[in-house]
């Protein structure tokens, strides 16, 4: 298993329902992953704007973290767990 | 109507977050650390590690070299709050007398819940039900018993994901053979002394003489004999419940060790500066600066000083922990760790002085602190500073709480 320290913006397609922000896919380096799952989400802040985070999980079980800048709406990639 | 407590304790806490958060770590050693490098410390193994015997305060190394097939993830902090945040809403759900004892542990008091929520088992299964459904795929051990003493030794019982009830009729039997180290509130230097007297169970130190108890130890013999029959009446209390901040610091392990006393100056620069900001959110000013330093022998060196002032100032708290670090030779001890803190914690009256030097100090402080609550920390600080290598703390200090509030005075 590989881990890798990314911090790359990418383009997220998601989904705003019942209070609650779900991605649905990412692009990221030109491909495009398919969420399959989301594992789990939390905060952290910075002044007063908060970073929304995302682990979640594509069709080939590899693991990103995402995280969601409520500040100026953009998304980055922090990390990724995958075979190889 | 008698009491019924419950103690519930997350297991494997921070191992079992990153684990739910990245499910390609279930199931495999996992040893979160304060950093991944060399001079990590390993905060919490996951039970699959703990195996093969790495605990929590071992390096990396060490725990590499037991396991050498463990995973290590760098401890993130928020997502241990905000996780920690959840359950203590779950909790209140049950019962508005909820009592974090740590990030992991809480107790509840669910006296009188039975007519809502069923018998206390039922709840309690119910409660880590909720949370694998609800917060995360993780597991908690839960004790059940009429007191917060009891209810924490029974959630210690059986890990992981236990359930253990001590019933009134039943205190007597398991304190008889349960080691003294076991009762909360009994270290190891009260277990040493224990000891010298013979003294290893629950149940002899119930037989011991309790005046020899109070003659040796004061108040707290008596407090040991009434532990050692399983007695507490300690109550749980309720939400709104604030609790008495009596310090705020903050310390680093520095990322090589180091005999530059400029490098440890900016290190301490940083930390008086992160306590200053703490101390005027908080409303604080204190008196007692206290001053850590660890060398690389492990061996750690802390003094005080107490001012004739409160302060809330970043640059008076540096300036008197500095003063103290002069008289260590960093040159030739070298240094691994730094730390800062103040006591003697008094609530801050807020009005502006009247010496124009000072009213200057607290606009320039307070206009840093709007800025650093916009923008982030350290978006403007002192110049001497660092940034470029500014420390990140991953770590939550062992006092922390959920929604842990100020408050002065008693309840």
């Amino acid at each position: 298993m590989t881990y890798q320290s990314i911090g790359e913006p990418i383009l997220v397609y998601a989904l705003f329902k019942n209070g609650k922000l779900q991605p649905l896919s990412f692009k990221w380096r030109q491909r495009v992953y398919k969420i399959a799952k989301v594992t789990k989400t939390w905060s952290s802040p910075v002044g007063k704007y908060k970073l929304h985070h995302f682990g979640v999980m594509d069709t080939q079980e590899n693991f990103y973290q995402l995280c969601y800048s409520e500040e100026d709406f953009t998304w980055t990639l922090i990390q990724t767990w995958n075979e190889g | 109507m008698e009491r019924v407590i419950l103690h519930v304790d997350m297991n494997a806490y921070f191992a079992a977050v990153a684990q739910a958060t990245n499910p390609r770590l279930l199931g495999k050693p996992v040893l979160v650390a304060g950093s991944l490098g060399t001079r990590g410390v390993i905060t919490c193994p996951s039970y699959e590690a703990r195996k093969y015997g790495v605990r929590t305060g071992m390096t990396v190394p060490e725990g590499k070299r037991l396991c050498p097939q463990a995973i290590v993830v760098s401890a993130d902090a928020h997502n241990y709050v905000t996780t920690s945040l959840r359950l203590r809403e779950l909790f209140e759900q049950f019962t508005p007398q909820v009592e974090n004892f740590s990030i992991d542990e809480a107790f509840l008091d669910i006296t009188g819940t039975e007519r809502l929520f069923g018998p206390p088992v039922q709840l309690a299964n119910t409660i880590k039900r909720r949370i694998r459904e609800e917060i995360a795929d993780i597991t908690c051990s839960v004790g059940i018993a009429p007191n917060r003493l009891l209810a924490k030794l029974a959630s210690g019982i059986e890990k992981p994901d236990g359930l253990v009830v001590i019933t009134k009729d039943k205190i007597a039997e398991v304190l008889e053979k349960t080691p003294v180290e076991e009762m909360c509130g009994i270290g190891p230097k009260l277990t040493y002394q224990l000891k010298m007297w013979g003294i290893k169970t629950c149940g002899q130190l119930s037989r011991f003489p309790v005046q020899t108890l109070e003659r040796r130890f004061g108040k707290i013999g008596r407090y040991l004999h009434l532990m050692s029959k399983g007695e507490d009446r300690s109550e749980v209390p309720p939400y709104y419940y604030y609790e008495k901040v009596k310090s705020i610091g903050h310390s680093c392990t520095l990322q090589t060790d180091t005999h530059d006393r400029e490098v440890v100056r900016r290190y301490l620069l940083q930390l008086s500066e992160q306590v200053a900001r703490r101390l005027r959110q908080g409303s604080y000013q204190g008196k007692t600066i206290t001053l850590v330093v660890r060398k690389p022998d492990m061996v750690t060196l802390v003094e005080q000083t107490t001012l004739k002032f409160f302060t809330d100032d970043g640059v008076q708290i540096f300036q008197t922990a500095n003063k103290i670090l002069n008289k260590y030779s960093i040159e030739t001890l070298g240094v691994r760790l730094v730390g800062v803190s103040v006591s003697n914690l008094t609530h801050k009256v807020s009005q502006l002085s009247l010496f124009w030097r000072e009213r200057r100090k607290q606009l320039l402080l307070k206009a840093m602190d709007v800025i650093n609550d916009r923008f982030g920390d350290f978006s403007v600080t002192w110049g001497r500073l660092d940034l470029k290598n500014l420390h990140q703390n991953n770590l939550i200090s062992p006092a922390w709480r959920p929604n842990k509030k100020i408050y002065f005075g008693n309840i």
